[in-house]
């Protein structure tokens, strides 16, 4: 099982990156989990055909009862399991928690070994903000960390956040940063932009997606790109990006810390 | 309000259990929260605390602490405190505010083992869930860690190997239980190679994979036991050894168990091995069987039982009444095993309150929790065994309940009255007249 967390700042991208490498997965048979890690709970709604899920803390809020494996997702597009954690009102409660809670309802009821995924994605909000939005890229989460940017400055100073975060946690055996999504925003010298960012945290860009109306355009029908048009450029993007990712070698067991030598 | 409770306890939280199975192991013990957990434990949940050292510890986190996410204080002082005092390992868990804010202990652990080089695990605790999870987490964490077997030689030549898992003192008090199940199992042809974790050194647990099976007396012992049995394929019964049939038929199960060998395929990965089948015909649980039991000791037998006379030879008439037993699971199972054989009790209820108790240890069990529900059930009871404090739920009916003080419950409150049941010390127990205490 290969697990991928999707950081970046808000409004970037990500949910459409995730999305989009989601259906990719799926279109080359892998069976996937994406998991939105945000309050918007806004990360599944285009492998959904528009129609938005209950999120698990919806569902907490609205029951007394935990909800049962049925209750935390939905199946999307090309058999993509679909998961929100949602969160609270805006300016109330901690979501970090909604998220961790919401990880731990996953493990007791055992939803990867339920449905036995190949890929799971984890589609995580804006900047990690506190302990909970860094819960994805745990021991036992993702492994691999991807980061979604632009040129744009501000793109960049929270993807500089994000790579300095996870690098802070090295030494607790966290995911590393897999690479670089340069998602296009077409201004001034932003390739070289992106690719100054990428060398200098010291790792590659994996995917160049081009600002493109289609990705609007099947939005709009609440559909991923790589949905509504497989032979699309930007679709092959995508699958591309899966495919690479697929080709990497699986990840060592973490050694465990042994009492005898 | 109907959560709330106005005359009952709480079971002993996950962290205190936590603590309760490391503490004689030698290693550093940190609970991670705010000053006043410890006292908790030391003032009544830990028997051993004025008289056996250990390394147990409060980290005293504060609220700049829980605002800055200041992991790197705890892990400082986790190191300062491991380089000072030589621990054999480090173990961190939570309260209910780092749980809150979501501390990771496995990777404090991580940190603190890299820059110390000591070994060092965490386990997600939460100081709300029961002491069941606390302790059998830790226990499953020193399983993970445990020596393959045949490194060391242990045993005595023809004896049958066992191990005892899950012995706290918050199940097993410090009233000399622990050494009475090593000495029933002695004398009944086994070797004990350690009991997990109590009068034993880390050494000789991380060296008891040389045992042919496993003995779980308590719910704290079975992740442990399921860690064994993956990683060495080493078999596992389930069962306190407490009354004379009971026993018997642990060590028999023990036997059978033992012959049939180790699982082939330890050390492989759970989900490819269906570990969770295999561990079903390797697991032995001992539980009533009232055909069986009927047969064994007749209705009328009963009386002539030196062991099984006294009260409870009085209640032979009355074949409607109800038992009730409120506790620990496997210990339940020993007493409604026993008991059932007078034949006295038409019904024999078993109600485990704790949460965290594994789904296996709970077939023909209740998991009561509210305050209401356990007063109904002991109100359509003709006796109830139960810790003291549960008199609180019927007040002037207090003559039903035999009291059976459990650490985990009532803390260190009714030390001196807890009873030894192991082997026939159990029978000899309920032969004693039973009336209530003021």
């Amino acid at each position: 099982m290969k697990k991928i967390a999707i950081y970046g700042k808000g409004g970037i991208g990500k949910s459409t990156m995730t999305g989009n490498l989601s259906a990719a997965f799926s279109v080359l048979g892998q069976k996937v989990v994406q998991i939105g890690c945000d309050p918007k709970a806004d990360s599944t709604i285009n492998l959904l055909g528009g129609e938005p899920l209950v999120p698990v803390m919806d569902y907490y809020r609205d029951h007394d009862e935990e909800p049962d494996f049925e209750h935390v997702g939905k199946t999307g597009f090309g058999g993509v399991y679909c998961i929100e954690t949602g969160g609270p009102t805006p300016g109330l409660g901690c979501a970090g928690r909604g998220i961790i809670a919401t990880f731990n309802l996953l493990e007791e009821l055992d939803v990867f070994g339920r449905i036995d995924p190949d890929i799971v994605l984890y589609d995580v909000l804006g900047d990690v903000v506190c302990g909970g939005f860094a819960a994805p890229i745990r021991e036992g989460y993702a492994e691999d960390v991807l980061i979604v940017t632009s040129g744009e400055k501000m793109a960049l100073y929270a993807a500089n956040n994000i790579a300095t975060a996870v690098k802070n946690f090295e030494d607790r055996g966290y995911a590393t940063v897999r690479g670089v999504i340069f998602n296009r925003r077409n201004i001034p010298d932003e390739e070289a932009k992106v690719r100054e960012f990428a060398d200098r945290i010291g790792v590659p860009i994996v995917a160049d997606i081009p600002r493109s109306d289609e990705i609007n355009r099947f939005e709009d029908l609440g559909k991923t790109v790589v949905e509504g048009d497989p032979e699309h450029p930007v679709s092959r993007k995508f699958i591309s990006l899966a495919e690479m990712l697929l080709a990497d070698p699986p990840k060592a067991e973490r050694e465990r810390t042994g009492f005898y030598r | 309000m109907r959560i709330v409770k106005r005359v009952l306890s709480t079971y002993s939280a996950d962290n205190f259990g936590f603590c309760s199975a490391l503490y004689e192991l030698g290693g550093l013990v940190v609970m991670h929260d705010a000053s006043g957990c410890n006292s908790t434990y030391n003032t009544h949940d830990e028997p051993r605390w004025y008289d056996t050292d250990s390394l147990v510890f409060i980290s005293g986190l504060t609220e700049k602490d829980a605002i800055f996410g200041n992991d790197d204080r705890l892990i400082d002082d986790l190191v300062k405190a491991a380089e000072e005092l030589h621990p054999r390992f480090v173990a961190v868990c939570g309260g209910p505010l780092p749980h809150i804010i979501g501390t990771d202990f496995r990777a404090v652990a991580r940190a603190v083992w890299r820059r110390t080089g000591i070994p060092s695990f965490g386990l997600q605790t939460n100081g709300m869930d029961s002491y069941v999870k606390g302790a059998g987490g830790a226990l499953a964490e020193i399983a993970e860690r445990a020596e393959p077997p045949g490194r060391k030689r242990f045993g005595l030549p023809g004896k049958i190997k066992i191990n005892l898992l899950g012995v706290t003192p918050l199940d097993f008090s410090v009233n000399g239980s622990v050494r009475e199940m090593e000495k029933y199992f002695e004398g009944h042809g086994f070797c004990v190679l350690s009991t997990w974790a109590m009068g034993n050194t880390l050494d000789k647990i991380l060296a008891s994979a040389d045992a042919d099976v496993n003995l779980v007396v308590s719910a704290c012992g079975l992740p442990a036991a399921k860690v064994l049995l993956r990683r060495f394929g080493i078999p596992f019964v389930v069962g306190m050894p407490a009354g004379r049939e009971n026993s018997r038929e642990i060590c028999a199960r023990l036997r059978e168990a033992a012959k049939a060998g180790r699982l082939q395929h330890a050390g492989q990965d759970r989900s490819k091995t269906g570990e969770e089948q295999d561990a079903g015909s390797a697991v032995s649980r001992v539980r009533p069987d009232p055909a069986r039991e009927k047969r064994a000791f007749p209705a009328g037998n009963a009386a002539k039982d030196p062991e099984l006379s006294g009260e409870e030879k009085q209640g032979d008439e009355d074949t409607e009444a109800e038992l009730l037993i409120i506790g620990e699971p496997v210990q339940a199972d020993a007493l409604a095993r026993e008991i059932s054989l007078s034949g006295q009790y038409e019904k024999i209820r078993i109600v485990c309150p704790m949460a965290g108790l594994p789904e296996e240890l709970l077939a023909g069990k209740e998991q009561l929790v509210l305050e209401q529900e356990l007063r109904d059930a002991c109100a359509c009871a003709d006796r109830i065994i139960a810790d003291p404090l549960y008199r609180r739920l019927l007040p002037g009916e207090e003559g039903k309940f035999t009291a059976l003080p459990h650490t985990a419950y009532s803390g260190r409150y009714y030390e001196n009255e807890m009873p030894v049941l192991i082997g026939e010390k159990l029978n000899r127990w309920l032969a004693l007249p039973k009336g209530p205490k003021t």
